[in-house]
C-alpha cells in the first residue's frame, strides 16, 4: 500500500472519528458524557505518562500526585481569586509542569525501579501532606468550586482539550524531541556520546508528563466542582500507569483503548462477573471492580507484553502497520 | 517546635519504635529477598500480606492463636510459591516493566479479592501478646511491643540459619549472585525462585499479623505499611537482607521519636518522613546502609 | 559438525577465535539453544536445560571461571557437589579435592572474589571435581593466566586422566600446552571440525602448526 493511500486512510479515519466526538453528546446520555468526559480526563494524563515512560523509559507510579497538583491550582485559583474556571486549566497545567521539571531533576539520578519507588512513595505521600497543608488546601474538607457546568459542556472541554494535547504530543513524539527522546531510551551511552545532554531532555519529559497530567486533574476538579486530598489516591497513579501499559508504551494509537479501559471496565465490572460467574457471587461488592481490573491486567501482560497497540499490529498487519506504526 | 521529654517516655518511644520497626523490617525482608534473585520489586507483598492476615482471623474463629499462626504462615508460604510459578515464571527473565505492571496489577487484584470475600469494614485481630505493660529498670513497657520485636527478630534469625547453613539456602544465595552459573552445578534455579516468593510471603504474612492489633483489619491496612517497608529496604541497601532489617529498626524508631518530639509531624506527616527516607537515601547513598556502591553498568 | 568423546579421554577443542569452540561447549551443556543430536553415553540430551544436563554427570567450567565471588571458597566446594545425596562420598570428594590443591585448606573462609585469576580458576576446577563428573569440561581455562599457573593447572588435569580415569573436555586457545596435555584434538575453523587426530601426532606435525595453531 502506498504512503500517501495510507495517509488518506488515516486521515479520513481521525476525521470521521472527530465528526462521531462532536455528535455524541447529543445523542448519548448526559450520564454517558460524564463518563465519556472522564475517559477523556484519563486519556490527557496517560498521553503524557506514556510520553515519559514510553518514550524515555523512566517509569513513574506517581502520577496522580501530579494531577492533584493541578486539581489543587484550578481549585484555589477559582475559588479564591475568581478565575473563571476554564482558564485555570492551562494556568495548573503549566504550574504543574514546573513542579514536574523540578521533579525531574532529582528523578535523574534514579532508574528503573528506583524511580518507581521514588514515586510510588510520592503518590501514597501527598495525600497525607495535602491533608495537612491546611492553610493552602483547606484540609480534608477540601475546597469546593462554585460553578457548575453542564455534562455536555465538559464534555466538549474536556475532549476539545484532549484532542489540541493530542496533536501536540504526536508532534513532540514524531519531531527531533522524540527521536532524542527514544534515542535515550534505548541506549543512554549512545545518545550521550551523539552529544545529548540527557539531564536536561529527562527532566523535559517529567515536565512535559506533569503539564499533562496537571491539566488532566484541573479538569478532573472542575468535572466534580470538588477537590480533596481523597481526590487522587494511589490507586489513582496505578491506574495510569496501567492504562499507559495497556495502550501500549511509546506509541500513540493504543492509548485510546487503555483510556477506555481505565474509565469503563471498574464501573461495568461487577455487571461483567456478574455475567459470566456459573454461581451465584456476592458481585455488588466494593471489592469486584478491584479483582476483575488486576486480573485482567496481569493476563493482559502476559498474554500481550507489547499492549494494545502491539496487538494492533499483529492482528492488522499490513495495513495497521502502516497506519498505527509510529516507532 | 515542643521538645520536652523524660528518660522514661524516650525509652518507651524507642522499644514501641523497634516494635513498629520490627514489622517494617520483615516485610521489608520479604521484598528484598524477592528483589535480591529476581530483580523485580514486588509491590503486592503489601497486600498479599493483608490477605493472609484475614486468612488468619477467618482461621482464629476455628481454632486457637497459634495453631493458626502457624497454619497461616504454611498458606502464605504456598501462596507465594504458586503465585510465582504462575504469573511470574512467564516475565521472569525478561525486561523488568512487565513485570512491575504484574506486580501492581497482583496489588489490585489481590486489595479486591480481600475486600470482597471479607467485606471492607474493620475487624479486630487478636494480639498474641497482652497489652498489659510490665516494669523494665521502673519503665513500664508494653508487652505486646516486645513480644512483637521478638517474633521479628527470631523469625530473622531463623532465616538467617537457614541461609547460612543448609544447602537449599546456600543455593539460593548462589542464585541471587548468578543465576547461569548455579544452573551449571545443578540447581534448579526456578525452584528456588519459587521458594523465595514462599519465604517471602510468609514473612509478609508475618508482618500483618503483628500489625493488625494495632491498626486493625481491613483491606487497606498493609497500604502504608508497605511504603515504610520500602523506605526501610532502600535505607538498607536493596540487595542486604540484614540492611532491610536494620533499616526497619531504624525507620521505626525514628518515624516515632519524629512523631512525638517534633511537632507539625505529628501523627499525619509519618508518610512524608517515609518518604523523604527513601528520596534522601536514593538521592545521597543508592545503595543504602549495607549495600555494595555499584558502578553504572554500561 | 560432528565430535566424539570416549571415555577415559582427554580431548582438546583448538581453534581461533570465533571458530565456535566456546558454543560448541555451551550447547552440550545446554547453556543456548541447540539442534542436531547431542548423545551423553547414550542417552540425548538435546533437549535438557543445563542443571538437567549437570545432574547427568557432566561438569561445565565455563569461561571466566563462574565461581561465586561472593561466597566462600569452602561454600563454592560445597555447591559443586549439590545435587548429590551421598554425603560420605561427598566427605571423601572433599578431602581428594584439599589433596589436589592444598592451599584451598587455608582459605576456606575467605571470600572467592579475592581470590588471585590462576587461584580462581583452581577454585573452579575444584568445584568441579565436587560434582565427582563422569565428564569435565573446560573453556579456555588459561585465558588470562601466567604461563606458570597454566602449566601446573595442566598437569593436575593430565594427572586427574591418567590416575582417575577422568574423561576431559578442554577448550583451549592455547594450543600448546592443551596438546601437551591431551590424548586427541580436534581443530574447529569457522563451525567446522578441520583436523582431527592424536594430540602426539599434530603437535609434531610442522605444517599442520603453522597452518591451523599459529606456531
Amino acid at each position: 500500500m502506498s504512503g500517501r493511500l495510507a495517509w488518506s486512510l488515516r486521515g479520513s479515519a481521525v476525521l470521521a472519528a472527530a465528526v462521531l466526538a462532536a455528535v455524541l453528546p447529543f445523542v448519548t446520555s448526559d450520564f454517558l458524557s460524564f463518563q465519556l468526559a472522564r475517559m477523556g480526563i484519563f486519556l490527557i494524563a496517560i498521553m503524557g505518562l506514556n510520553i515519559l515512560t514510553g518514550y524515555t523509559g523512566q517509569i513513574s507510579i506517581g502520577h496522580g500526585a501530579f494531577m492533584s497538583v493541578g486539581g489543587y491550582t484550578t481549585a484555589i485559583l477559582a475559588s479564591q481569586h475568581g478565575i473563571p474556571d476554564y482558564w485555570t486549566v492551562p494556568l495548573a497545567g503549566l504550574l504543574t509542569g514546573l513542579v514536574g521539571l523540578a521533579f525531574g531533576v532529582p528523578a535523574l539520578r534514579l532508574a528503573g525501579l528506583y524511580l518507581a519507588l521514588a514515586t510510588f512513595g510520592v503518590a501514597v505521600a501527598t495525600p497525607s501532606i495535602e491533608k495537612r497543608w491546611e492553610s493552602l488546601t483547606k484540609g480534608s474538607t477540601g475546597i469546593s468550586l462554585l460553578s457548575f457546568h453542564s455534562n455536555h459542556w465538559l464534555y466538549g472541554v474536556t475532549w476539545a482539550f484532549a484532542a489540541g494535547l493530542f496533536v501536540l504530543a504526536w508532534l513532540i513524539v514524531h519531531g527531533r524531541l522524540g527521536r532524542t527522546f527514544k534515542a535515550l531510551r534505548d541506549s543512554e551511552i549512545a545518545a550521550v556520546s551523539m552529544g545529548v545532554n540527557p539531564a536536561f531532555y529527562k527532566a523535559l519529559a517529567f515536565g512535559i508528563s506533569a503539564f499533562y497530567a496537571g491539566i488532566a486533574g484541573a479538569l478532573y476538579t472542575v468535572q466534580n466542582a470538588y477537590v480533596s486530598p481523597d481526590t487522587f489516591p494511589i490507586t489513582l497513579s496505578l491506574y495510569l500507569l496501567i492504562g499507559a501499559m495497556i495502550g501500549g508504551l511509546g506509541s500513540m494509537s493504543g492509548l485510546l483503548a487503555g483510556a477506555a479501559f481505565v474509565e469503563f471496565v471498574p464501573i461495568h465490572a461487577s455487571g461483567i462477573v456478574a455475567a459470566i460467574s456459573p454461581f451465584h457471587l456476592d458481585t455488588k461488592s466494593a471489592g469486584v471492580p478491584s479483582v476483575l481490573f488486576g486480573l485482567v491486567v496481569v493476563v493482559l501482560v502476559l498474554v500481550l507484553p507489547d499492549g494494545a497497540s502491539g496487538l494492533l499490529r499483529r492482528l492488522g498487519s499490513p495495513l495497521a502497520n502502516r497506519l498505527y506504526s509510529s516507532r | 517546635m515542643v521538645l520536652a521529654f523524660t528518660f522514661s517516655q524516650l525509652a518507651q518511644q524507642v522499644v514501641s519504635g523497634l516494635a513498629s520497626g520490627g514489622i517494617y523490617g520483615s516485610l521489608a525482608l520479604a521484598i528484598v529477598l524477592i528483589y535480591r534473585s529476581t530483580r523485580v520489586v514486588n509491590f503486592a507483598q503489601g497486600e498479599m500480606a493483608t490477605f493472609t492476615t484475614f486468612v488468619a482471623w477467618s482461621l482464629m474463629h476455628h481454632m486457637s492463636y497459634w495453631p493458626a499462626f502457624a497454619l497461616t504462615l504454611l498458606i502464605a508460604f504456598g501462596s507465594g510459591v504458586a503465585l510465582e510459578r504462575i504469573v511470574i515464571r512467564p516475565v521472569e527473565r525478561g525486561p523488568v516493566l512487565p513485570v512491575v505492571i504484574i506486580t501492581i496489577g497482583l496489588l489490585i487484584l489481590v486489595n479486591g479479592l480481600s475486600s470482597w470475600i471479607w467485606g471492607s469494614d474493620v475487624k479486630s485481630f487478636p494480639s498474641a501478646f497482652s497489652t498489659r505493660p510490665i516494669r523494665v529498670a521502673g519503665v513500664a513497657f508494653s508487652i505486646q511491643d516486645l513480644g512483637i520485636i521478638g517474633v521479628s527478630l527470631g523469625a530473622v534469625a531463623l532465616l538467617t540459619l537457614f541461609f547460612r547453613f543448609t544447602k537449599v539456602g546456600l543455593a539460593m544465595r548462589a542464585v541471587a549472585l548468578n543465576p547461569a552459573e548455579s544452573e551449571l552445578v545443578g540447581v534448579r534455579v526456578g525452584r528456588m525462585l519459587a521458594l523465595g516468593w514462599g519465604l517471602a510471603a510468609a514473612l509478609g504474612a508475618l508482618s500483618g499479623m503483628m500489625v493488625a492489633p494495632s491498626v486493625f483489619l481491613e483491606p487497606n491496612m498493609m497500604l502504608s505499611v508497605l511504603l515504610y517497608a520500602f523506605a526501610a529496604a532502600v535505607l538498607g541497601g536493596l540487595e542486604s537482607p540484614i540492611g532491610a532489617v536494620v533499616g526497619g529498626l531504624v525507620l521505626g524508631v525514628v518515624l516515632n521519636l519524629a512523631g512525638t518530639y517534633i511537632g507539625f509531624v505529628g501523627s499525619e506527616l509519618r508518610l512524608a518522613v517515609g518518604l523523604a527516607v527513601i528520596l534522601a537515601v536514593l538521592l545521597v547513598r543508592p545503595a543504602g546502609l549495607f549495600g555494595r556502591a555499584v558502578a553504572r553498568k554500561v | 559438525m560432528s565430535l566424539t568423546v570416549d571415555e577415559g579421554d582427554f580431548a582438546a577443542v583448538l581453534g581461533a577465535n570465533g571458530a565456535g569452540k566456546t558454543t560448541m561447549l555451551r550447547a552440550v551443556s545446554g547453556t543456548v539453544r541447540r539442534s542436531g543430536s547431542i548423545v551423553f553415553d547414550g542417552r540425548s540430551i538435546g533437549g535438557k536445560g543445563p542443571d538437567a544436563v549437570a545432574r547427568l554427570g557432566i561438569a561445565h567450567v565455563p569461561e571466566g571461571r563462574g565461581t561465586f565471588g561472593g561466597l566462600s571458597v569452602w561454600e563454592n566446594l560445597r555447591l559443586g557437589a549439590y545435587p548429590r545425596r551421598d554425603r560420605a562420598g561427598v566427605r571423601a570428594d572433599f578431602d581428594r579435592v584439599e589433596r589436589h590443591f592444598p592451599w584451598l585448606t587455608t582459605r576456606r573462609d575467605q571470600p572467592a572474589g579475592t581470590l588471585s585469576g590462576g587461584e580462581q580458576q583452581m577454585l573452579a576446577l575444584a568445584r568441579a571435581l565436587m560434582a565427582r563428573p563422569r565428564l569435565l569440561m573446560l573453556d579456555e581455562p588459561s585465558l588470562g593466566l601466567g604461563p606458570i599457573v597454566v602449566r601446573s593447572l595442566f598437569e593436575i588435569l593430565e594427572r586427574l586422566n591418567r590416575e582417575e580415569g577422568l574423561t576431559i573436555l578442554v577448550v583451549e586457545q592455547n594450543a600448546n600446552v592443551a596438546l601437551r596435555a591431551s590424548k586427541r584434538a580436534y581443530v574447529l575453523e569457522v563451525g567446522r571440525v578441520a583436523l582431527a587426530g592424536d594430540s602426539a601426532k599434530l603437535r609434531e606435525d610442522e605444517s599442520v602448526r603453522h597452518s591451523y595453531l599459529g606456531y
